[in-house]
């Protein structure tokens, strides 16, 4: 069976760590060094998934849309989400206000894709001492559980690798 | 689309392509190659969404405007390669006919490279900016928070003290708001805190850190003054008008307290202890002149000698509070030296001789006839330095040492000399890494020590403060197994012959 192209956005405010993902994931890196992303930019990964209830796998072509970070002077365009399979919401977990737009930038994304599956990643999670995630979890997250375009929430760290690879594999499955 | 048009795309940076309903490429502007990397050699019929992947998921748009329910569709600032910086935007319009209507769309591409570099710059700067001044005010915040809950005092001046900064438990320990102090000196709040000793601390070789607690006092508003124990540091940063000094202030009036009231307890319970056991052994004395049998006589003994131990622990202590609350005076009489040497020797000759060990007595000739001090005290070490070496010898002899060496004039002309003594036995000896430990309150070098020779610990660290107190140290040489020599000196100015002379007649 040939690859099929899917289209998937990462959206979120600026700095949360959007590109940094997208670079872990394709590239096998990570810098600390922060550089604003301007417009739009495409990354290509070939994975391979699979649905649960099945054995046989595909092949999937994902087209990774990293798209500019919201600040308090421009929004995200939407008409970049058009035509997306999956979005990947994305906060940063040492920055409260990007936590609290996470609702904002589902809803933007929803609105053009209804029918897509969306994945919250919180980000930076090498930053943060555990105990404060239970405060998160309380605050931000709950309010997301009974929606059902949203798979789940991953504590994400670009840095270290974690739950990177998941959350690209959780969407891919979810895109067949 | 007429040569026209072409040209007048193309004066604009404009690019443009022509595909069918099924997305197949149809027609292509001339240098549409400059902003579509992969564009093959062949690419009429080639699937536009195989080259430019950004098309994926476009469908329904692209139907949308096939029927006129959509004008046109943009997508800016699309950055193509990671290698260069091109960005482009696409703008996805029908491909109208004659007769209004057709399949085809044209995309037209256009250069936003110009538009987005300046962006780009534009917004690092400001979203830098942003996360900067979010992690300020949070870093600020939380060392406010630091600094006003911190239950010690804490101010902050400038490098010639000016105070700048201080905290609420400063206010309330000095009785003062904020306003009244800022700008200020810091003297007014440490008055015998002079910058000169200030200038010699901090002359150490890494200024940064915190210096040990100083004990000083402070004065409040009210005109109190406060025991208090401070450190201090200096505060370097490379912005000159934030260098200065941080001083933290602990009140210490509690814990003065507390010290005097343990010194209290500690100099009546003794005086308490002594006057029982001086009639104790009083009476014992009396006891021993009396007729006795063998095993009464062996009694009695046992009883005088018990209390007269119980006598040294208890001086001991006393001496100890004493030392520590200050209290301790010492006199300036003249004194033989030889004499108080001697006196030590004869003293403890009897002990000596039960475990069958000579003292020896080896002096300089050069030595003072006579100085001025404290008699008592200076044999009070000699008696203790001797007796330790009895009690951990069990052959051979214990020697004694007296040195001396002049060391300058004092004001009133008299020589000042440094006197040395030195106590050598050939006991047990002690371990390098336990000598330390050794002039420590409460301490012997292992407990077993108190098991099998007794002691409370207290002997050495009393000699080393009186030897302090007279001008000199206290210090140990031993090898274990091998022996130890304790020295000891002190300085005290010598008693001119003349006035002795004087004296004698």
């Amino acid at each position: 069976m040939s690859a099929i192209s899917r289209k998937i956005c990462l959206v979120g405010d600026f700095g949360v760590g959007k590109t940094s993902l997208v670079r872990r994931f394709v590239d096998r890196q990570f810098s600390d060094k922060y550089l604003s992303t301007v417009g739009v930019k495409i990354s290509r990964k070939l994975v391979e998934a699979s649905k649960k209830e099945l054995t046989t796998s595909q092949e999937i072509n994902l087209l990774i849309w990293d798209i500019e970070g919201s600040n308090k002077y421009k929004a995200i365009s939407p008409s970049y989400f058009q035509g997306a399979k999956g979005g990947i919401i994305v906060a940063d977990l040492t920055r409260e206000d990007t936590l609290e737009h996470l609702k904002e930038h589902l809803e933007s994304f929803l609105t053009v894709n209804p029918q897509s599956y969306t994945i919250l990643a919180l980000n930076k999670s090498d930053l943060i001492e555990s105990e404060y995630l239970k405060k998160i979890q309380e605050i931000y997250i709950c309010q997301f559980e009974n929606n059902p375009m949203v798979l789940n929430t991953y504590l994400t760290s670009a840095k270290t690798g974690i739950n990177v690879d998941e959350i690209f594999k959780l969407l891919a499955d979810n895109m067949i | 689309m007429n040569n026209l048009l072409n040209k007048f795309l193309s004066v604009y940076g404009t690019e443009y392509l022509v595909i069918d309903k099924d997305w197949k490429i149809i027609e292509k502007s001339l240098k549409v190659n400059y902003f579509i990397d992969n564009l093959p050699q062949i690419y009429f019929g080639e699937d536009i969404r195989e080259i430019i992947s950004e098309l994926v998921g476009l469908e329904n748009i692209a139907n949308e405007i096939r029927n006129g329910e959509r004008s046109k569709f943009e997508i800016k600032a699309i950055k193509v390669s990671s290698d260069k910086s091109l960005y482009i935007d696409i703008c996805i319009i029908q491909n109208l006919n004659e007769n209004l209507v057709s399949d085809e769309l044209i995309l037209l591409i256009s250069d936003a490279t110009e538009r987005m570099v300046l962006e780009q710059s534009l917004v690092q700067g400001a979203n830098e900016t942003n996360l900067l001044l979010k992690q300020l005010t949070a870093s600020k915040q939380y060392i406010d928070q630091i600094v006003t809950s911190m239950a010690d005092a804490l101010l902050v001046t400038t490098l010639s003290g000016k105070i700048k900064t201080i905290n609420f438990a400063a206010q309330r320990l000095l009785e003062s708001e904020e306003v009244e102090l800022v700008d200020r000196h810091i003297s007014i709040v440490l008055p015998n805190f002079d910058t000169w000793q200030r200038e010699e601390l901090s002359d150490s070789k890494n200024p940064t850190t915190l210096t040990q607690e100083i004990e000083t006092t402070c004065q409040t508003k009210s005109g109190k003054i406060i025991p208090v124990a401070f450190s201090y540091a200096k505060i370097q940063t490379e912005i000159e008008r934030f260098q200065g000094y941080i001083y933290i202030l602990r009140d210490m009036t509690e814990r003065k307290q507390a010290e005097l009231a343990k010194q209290e307890f500690l100099a009546t319970i003794s005086h308490e202890i002594r006057t029982p056991i001086a009639s104790v052994m009083g009476i014992a004395d009396l006891l021993l002149d009396t007729e006795l049998c063998d095993e009464q006589q062996e009694f009695v003994n046992t009883i005088y000698n018990s209390g007269k131990s119980l006598l040294t622990i208890v001086n001991d202590i006393l001496d100890f509070a004493k030392i520590e609350s200050g209290k301790m005076e010492l006199e300036t009489e003249p004194f033989y030296l030889c004499n108080c040497i001697e006196e030590a020797i004869s003293l403890l000759s009897p002990k000596a001789k039960e475990k069958k060990l000579a003292i020896v007595l080896n002096h300089l000739p050069d030595l003072p006839k006579m100085i001025l001090g404290d008699i008592t005290r200076v044999r009070q070490i000699l008696l203790n330095l001797i007796s330790n070496a009895i009690k951990f010898s069990s052959q051979g002899k214990v020697e004694v040492f007296v040195s001396s060496r002049q060391i300058t004039r004092t004001q009133e002309g008299n020589e000042l000399y440094e006197i040395q003594f030195a106590v050598k036995d050939s006991g047990i000896g002690i371990a390098r890494d336990r000598q330390d430990r050794l002039f420590q309150s409460f301490s012997q070098v292992n407990s077993s020590i108190t098991r099998k020779y007794g002691g409370t610990g207290l002997g050495l660290s009393i000699c080393k403060q009186l030897s302090e107190l007279m001008g000199g140290r206290i210090w140990v040489e031993s090898e274990l197994g091998e022996g130890s020599t304790f020295y000891f000196t002190i300085t005290a100015p010598i008693f001119s012959l003349n006035l002795e002379n004087e004296i004698v007649i």
